[in-house]
């Protein structure tokens, strides 16, 4: 009842129609808004849109190479990265151990960092926040909460070469 | 909740409608939808830096990734060719819209005291607008761009002394190059923002401080004009002037798809770029005045520059030119004469400009987008190429590869190159055919090798249906239809594509 009243005072009598034609100029600001927005938000989000792919397998080296100590390794690939076609290189490390070739990745689970291996102290080692992860890949002592990143990887019967799979 | 809010942000910011001075209720008589052209200008610009910022995260100005960062805008991102279209369509209404207005508040002489300087900060913002458009023209880094960016900087090569160094400051360089690129877009996307945001602000400010011009009251009478609208209506009407605005802009982006041509290509001497349609009055006057008999021999750089520099100084001092406390158009009679007869030579020329234009091959209407649908659908088929390259080499009776160079593929001969032939505007000009100029370039390049036409000192042999099928000439047309860019990408990276 109050308000009523409280909004009854601050309202000239033309006071409804101006209103009116303020709430108009809004709907019509807002239209003009949307209008622009359209086009720009698929447009903004088409990275978001982007069908992932199937994966390729990519070859890392002689599967002879690799023994029960984990080696750190090297491949490179093209990549379409937007407009640009890209050379990437990643680095993991195998391990070949009763017959199963395990790759890691040597992104730390725990903000992205490099980690690398170190055979004296039989460790994964981050730089960043001293994370450390055993050679199995689960975490030994720091803030990571997850093992290490295990990579798809088989044997290629053709080329004898180890190959991990890279979507 | 929402009351308590409001009062709490008129509280933090001190606007509290009762602490400020109530705003006039009613616009002078006489304020009406021509007062909506510098808000809808206002909103048109606005919206230019929205896609504008977009774009430019899609965008690298770098002369091998320029070029292809728009064909990835235009053809794979989903809108890209609208936001695109958006951008450069903006700009021409951004031109149109800002001129309108200057031209309302100048036959309203609006400029006349006490709002001198908002209109000279406005003549200033119309300095800044079409600088947006020349640094922005070359950004997509195709053939216009380059070649009209290459003759927009020619014109200050000429000014004694100081032209070359003038050119090579606006070039970054001899040439047109990343230097220029990189030069141009710091330019567009820094330099001039940062000028135009303030001077908005200042031309706003001082604008709304003294309120619209009451139409036809004189100076120093201003006060008795009242009794007009209520701000709120023509609130109302500014928004709904730009959402007509921006209603035709997103039209056109949608309707009339921008249309990117070939990579730019410094080595390609037959392209003749053409001004945007809001400088061919200028460029009109400078092909006609070269015609003049003693005038006529006066350097273009100082009719070029000349023109826009006279026009400027006229606009700015105008409110000291015209002095009087007259407002009406009819009583000024100096001062509209000037605008009026400026309108119409302005006008005129740009219809006699476009009346001797040729259509030029644009990615819609060429041979390219005959293959391509406009470049819509991507690439020239690869085995149509092959078919062509093939039949190039051995077309009878003389093979096209005799005396045309084509790619890396062929090498020179007597005839001209055919590389990217796919977006060349060619025969215009061809005595006793004046059908050509109108012709879809498909066809009048199936027209000349057939025979059907020739330049008179053509050496040229005729290639009937008999010694070349339909398949063939048409392979071929396929064939020199490619963006010679891409060929050159092909060869040197035959692992990308």
């Amino acid at each position: 009842m109050a308000e009523s009243i409280d909004r009854a005072k601050e309202a000239p009598p033309e006071g409804p129609s101006r209103r009116m034609l303020l709430g108009l100029t809004g709907l019509v600001a807002g239209l003009v808004g949307a209008l622009v927005a359209a086009p720009i938000v698929p447009f903004f989000a088409a990275p978001l849109l982007r069908p992932g792919g199937k994966g390729t397998w990519i070859p890392v080296g002689p599967a002879d190479q690799f023994g029960e100590d984990p080696t750190p390794a090297e491949y490179t690939f093209e990549q379409q990265d937007g407009w640009y076609a890209a050379t990437k290189t990643r680095r993991v490390v195998v391990t070949h151990r009763g017959g199963e070739f395990v790759v890691f990745s040597t992104q730390c689970t725990h903000l992205g960092c490099g980690v690398t291996w170190q055979p004296e102290r039989q460790k994964f080692f981050c730089p960043c926040h001293s994370g450390e992860f055993n050679a199995d890949g689960s975490v030994a002592g720091g803030p990571p909460q997850t093992p290490l990143t295990r990579l798809e990887a088989h044997v290629n019967a053709k080329t004898g070469q180890l190959e991990v799979k890279e979507t | 909740m929402l009351g308590k809010t409001r009062g709490w942000v008129f509280d933090r910011t001190a606007t509290n409608p009762e602490n400020l001075e109530a705003p006039k209720r009613e616009l002078p008589k006489g304020v009406g939808w021509l007062n909506t052209l510098g808000p809808v200008a206002l909103a048109l610009i606005a919206i230019q830096g929205v896609t504008g910022a977009f774009l430019a995260m899609y965008y690298s100005p770098h002369p091998d990734a320029a070029h292809e960062t728009m064909r990835y805008i235009d053809h794979v991102l989903p809108m890209g060719r609208v936001v695109h279209g958006l951008h450069h369509y903006g700009d021409s209404a951004i031109v149109l819209a800002v001129f309108l207005h200057l031209l309302r508040v100048y036959f309203q002489g609006a400029y006349k005291p006490p709002r001198e300087l908002v209109w000279i900060t406005g003549v200033l913002l119309f300095g800044l607008v079409i600088g947006f458009g020349f640094t922005g023209a070359l950004l997509p880094w195709d053939q216009k761009a380059y070649a009209s960016t290459q003759v927009r900087t020619q014109f200050p090569a000429g000014i004694p002394f100081l032209g070359p160094m003038i050119q090579q400051l606006m070039r970054g360089g001899k040439d047109i190059g990343a230097l220029t690129l990189t030069r141009f877009y710091a330019i567009h996307m820094l330099l001039l923002p940062m000028l135009l945001i303030p001077l908005v602000q200042v031309h706003l400010a001082l604008a709304w401080r003294k309120g619209p011009t009451p139409p036809g009251a004189r100076v120093g009478e201003e006060a008795a004009a009242s009794g007009g609208r209520p701000v709120e209506q023509h609130l109302l009407r500014n928004a709904v002037a730009i959402l007509i605005a921006f209603s035709i802009v997103l039209g056109l982006a949608v309707l009339r798809p921008v249309e990117l041509e070939f990579k730019a290509n410094p080595a390609d001497a037959t392209y003749s770029p053409r001004a945007e349609w809001y400088f061919l009055f200028l460029f009109q006057f400078l092909r006609d005045f070269a015609s003049i008999p003693v005038l006529g021999k006066l350097p273009e750089w100082a009719i070029a520059g000349g023109i826009p520099a006279v026009v400027m100084g006229f606009l700015i001092l105008a409110p000291w030119i015209d002095r009087g406390p007259e407002r009406r158009p009819s009583k000024r009679p100096l001062m509209t004469g000037i605008m009026v007869v400026g309108l119409v030579a302005i006008v005129g020329l740009t219809v006699r400009a476009y009346s001797l234009l040729h259509p030029n091959a644009t990615p819609g209407n060429s041979l390219y987008g005959h293959f391509t649908q406009g470049g819509e659908k991507g690439d020239i088929p690869p085995n149509l190429v092959k078919a062509g390259k093939a039949a190039f080499a051995t077309s009878k009776p003389v093979p096209c590869a005799t005396c045309h160079k084509a790619y890396a593929d062929f090498s020179a001969g007597a005839g001209p190159e055919m590389s990217g032939y796919g977006l060349k505007t060619f025969l215009t000009d061809v005595p006793g055919h004046p059908e050509l100029a109108t012709m879809p370039f498909y066809d009048r390049f199936v027209k000349y090798v057939r025979g059907d036409i020739r330049q008179p000192n053509s050496k040229m042999p005729m290639y009937p249906v008999e010694v070349l099928s339909d398949e063939q000439l048409d392979a071929i047309a396929a064939y020199v239809s490619q963006d010679p860019a891409k060929v050159q990408i092909r060869h040197a990276n035959p692992r990308r594509l």
